[in-house]
């Protein structure tokens, strides 16, 4: 099943002097459950991409389709919902909210969907347990290592039961054990229940856990493997 | 969902505890000087109104048409119970105080001075401005300073005392108060009722048809005259003739304003009239109110219960019009200093709000990528705002609570040029503080649309949000 599918999209960022072709004409489809790195030299576009799909940007032409809406039509308020109700973000900072612990962090998106005590409450114990953090519940995130609060972002991202998760190299600020344990998790979580990530990477051996490889440079997709 | 975002606002007050303890103690300052400052203003003209309304003038005085305006014995009020009656039915008209007011010569001995003499009704008088609390009952002569050394209180005590110029109470209560500011608590109890005992000096106050008068204090030292002694009035009388009557000192009194102190004299209202052969006639009545908020409305039901125009009603704001605009004039003032502090306070709000929600930029960013709804944010942000906001203000209030309390038990006594500079204006160097709290609401809720005002652009940018940017930044 085809869950996203973006055409003909484009986006420059107008520098005064000279603009940026950030994104040059890139056409991609996802379908559920795959498990994608996406690769190229920095400055290629790759975060600008990742931002486009998940309606955090706006691409000058082209349109991006999620099951079924065309997300350029949405209005911005409309937009925080449907991300909200669609798309889990990983970002590389973590960028867990410092003042709520492990699990009101993932309870937070939550609550933000109306959900009821006793799902939140089962959901976010069920989801740490599947990161490997049940017993880290309670801590806030300045009592984490960044691999485990990576773990939670990935957790947080999956509380609202998304179509897909997004994530801008999640193990940059990772050490290679740390790297190697969330990697486990996500494959784990793809396999397992069928989640779609879709992640950029500089790390050789982040990619050589991906089921497709897309390479970008100058804006355009120059290869796209399955493997 | 509510629940989660006072726990969000709620966490993040605490989560830079300088910098919430920098911005709540700001706005706790605002409010506390504001609170003991009006406190101080209010009581300092709640004193100034006090000693012309309650020392003799009254809310409301009624006098003879043009009295005011000329004040000679030509326009005097002519007492009948019809008169009596149609101002006394006036519902909040509480006591009515008859005057006979005129200006005589007063001399004792070589000595010869004008004086305001004031015939009054004893009983009324006393229930309209305690006059006989007024009674000076010890002072402290140089007769009480010989005793005193012989009995081995220190000359440097008595330095003290004649320095500070206190040297006559009216009651046990006001010297013991006085002389534990000049002398110290430990001197006073040790002394207290040896000074009593040595300063004692005699006063009375007048009875209903007294042959005597109350001297002020003041004037009583011009003329150097004591309780017992006599003094002779001359004056011009009601047809123009002359008019003299010699009377015995019943006692000195202590007149708040220190002018009039100067010139007082009390007579039984019998006497005064007899003295400018004008039986039955007065120069005002003064009038005591049950509400002084009141006092317009009275003045004007008063107008038409008399209905004629051989009277004159005023209140003591329109017989005062001068202290009225001074008071005006230093309430505007106060009030556009606290303005100023409050904008001082508002700039610093600004400051240390927009330094917050710039350096929280990102994690904002974050909660509008993950599904929050940018109004929802800015509603979390001001409730975090609303919340300190209200700490600095409550703690401001209760802070000050105990302060004006002890202003208001304990007035602050002035002394040396200050003092003199009060007592040129008529006023009593003291600062009382006011107990009263229809102000308190006022400053806080400027103070709280100050910081309204601060946060409105800070708060602006929360709820415009660009997610984008944040989140790169
Ligand atoms: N907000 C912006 N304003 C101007 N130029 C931008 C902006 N965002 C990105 N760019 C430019 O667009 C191009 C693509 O940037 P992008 O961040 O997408 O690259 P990237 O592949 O994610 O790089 P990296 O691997 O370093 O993260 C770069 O040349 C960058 O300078
Ligand atoms: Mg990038």
């Amino acid at each position: 099943m085809k869950v996203i599918e973006i055409n003909g999209i484009e986006k420059t960022y107008d520098e005064k002097t000279v603009p940026v072709h950030a994104v040059n004409g890139i056409d991609l489809s996802f379908e559920q459950g795959e498990f994608v790195a996406i690769v190229g030299p920095s400055g290629s576009g790759k975060t600008t991409l990742l931002n486009i799909i998940g309606g955090l940007d706006k691409p000058n032409s082209g349109e991006i389709i999620i099951s079924g809406t065309n997300i350029g039509a949405l209005s911005s308020s409309k937009m925080i919902d449907f991300r909200l109700n669609n798309i889990g973000f990983v970002f590389q900072a973590y960028n867990l909210i410092p003042v709520l612990t492990a699990k009101e962090n993932i309870e937070f998106i939550m609550d933000l969907q109306g959900r009821s005590k006793v799902e939140k409450d089962s959901r976010s114990l069920e989801l740490l347990k599947s990161v490997g953090l049940n017993d880290r519940a309670n801590s806030r995130p300045n009592k984490l290592s960044g691999g485990q609060q990576q773990r939670v972002a990935v957790a947080r991202a999956l509380a609202s039961k998304p179509k897909f998760i997004l994530a801008d190299e999640p193990t940059a600020n990772l050490d290679s054990k740390s790297t190697e344990t969330l990697l486990e998790i996500m494959e784990k979580l793809n396999k397992e229940e069928n989640i779609t990530f879709i992640f950029s990477t500089h790390d050789a051996r982040v990619v050589k856990k991906a089921r497709r490889v897309i390479t970008v440079e100058d804006g355009k997709v120059v290869s796209d493997e399955k493997c | 969902m509510k629940n989660t975002y006072s726990k969000l606002a709620w966490r993040n007050i605490w989560r830079n505890k300088r910098r919430t303890l920098i911005t709540a103690s700001s706005i706790l300052f605002a409010v506390l000087f504001a609170l003991v400052m009006r406190s101080y203003q209010l009581g300092i003209y709640k004193s100034m109104t006090d000693s012309v309304v309650k020392t003799y003038m009254g809310f409301i005085q009624v006098h003879a048409k043009d009295y005011w305006d000329e004040k000679t014995l030509d326009y005097l009020l002519e007492t009948n119970e019809d008169f009596i009656n149609k101002v006394s039915s006036v519902n909040n008209v509480s006591l009515i105080a008859p005057h006979f007011e005129s200006i005589a010569l007063v001399s004792a001995g070589l000595q010869t001075k004008v004086a305001v003499v004031m015939g009054i009704d004893p009983e009324k008088e006393n229930r309209m401005s305690k006059l006989s609390e007024k009674i000076i009952h010890y002072k402290l002569d140089q007769d009480a300073e010989k005793q005193l050394t012989v009995s081995g209180f220190s000359e440097e005590l008595i330095v003290k005392i004649n320095e500070s110029r206190k040297k006559s109470y009216t009651s046990k209560e006001d010297a013991e108060k006085k002389l534990t500011n000049i002398i110290g608590k430990e001197n006073t109890k040790k002394y207290l009722d040896l000074i009593l005992k040595r300063t004692k000096i005699e006063g009375d106050y007048l009875s209903k048809n007294d042959a005597g008068v109350l001297i002020g204090e003041r004037l009583s030292g011009f003329l150097k005259l004591s309780v017992g002694d006599t003094l002779v009035l001359m004056g011009q009388g009601y047809h123009g003739a002359s008019v003299a009557g010699k009377y015995p000192i019943r006692g000195i009194v202590r007149i708040p304003n220190p002018e009039l102190d100067n010139l007082i004299i009390y007579l039984s209202l019998n006497e005064c009239q007899k003295l400018y052969s004008a039986e039955n006639m007065l120069t005002s009545i003064s009038l005591n109110l049950k509400d002084p908020t009141e006092m317009e409305n009275t003045q004007a039901e008063i107008i038409s219960a008399l209905h004629s125009d051989k009277y004159e009603v005023m209140t003591w704001k329109e017989m005062n019009k001068i202290l009225v605009q001074q008071i005006e004039s230093d309430n505007y003032s106060g009030l556009i200093m606290l303005w100023i502090l409050y904008i001082i306070v508002g700039f610093g709000v600004f400051g240390t709000v927009l330094m917050m929600t710039t350096e929280r930029k990102k994690e904002f960013g974050v909660m509008v990528a993950l599904g929050l709804q940018k109004y929802n944010l800015g509603f979390i942000v001001f409730i975090e705002l609303l919340i300190l906001s209200f700490i600095g203000i409550l703690a401001g209030i209760i802070i000050s609570l105990p302060i004006i309390r002890y202003f208001v038990v304990n007035p602050i006594e002035l002394t040396g040029s200050m003092a003199d500079m009060m007592e040129s204006f008529g006023i009593e160097p003291t600062l009382p503080f006011a107990w009263q709290f229809d102000y308190f609401l006022a400053q806080s809720s400027s103070v709280l649309i100050i910081i309204l005002i601060a946060i409105l652009f800070p708060l602006a940018k929360v709820f415009t949000i660009n997610t984008m940017k944040s989140l790169r930044g």
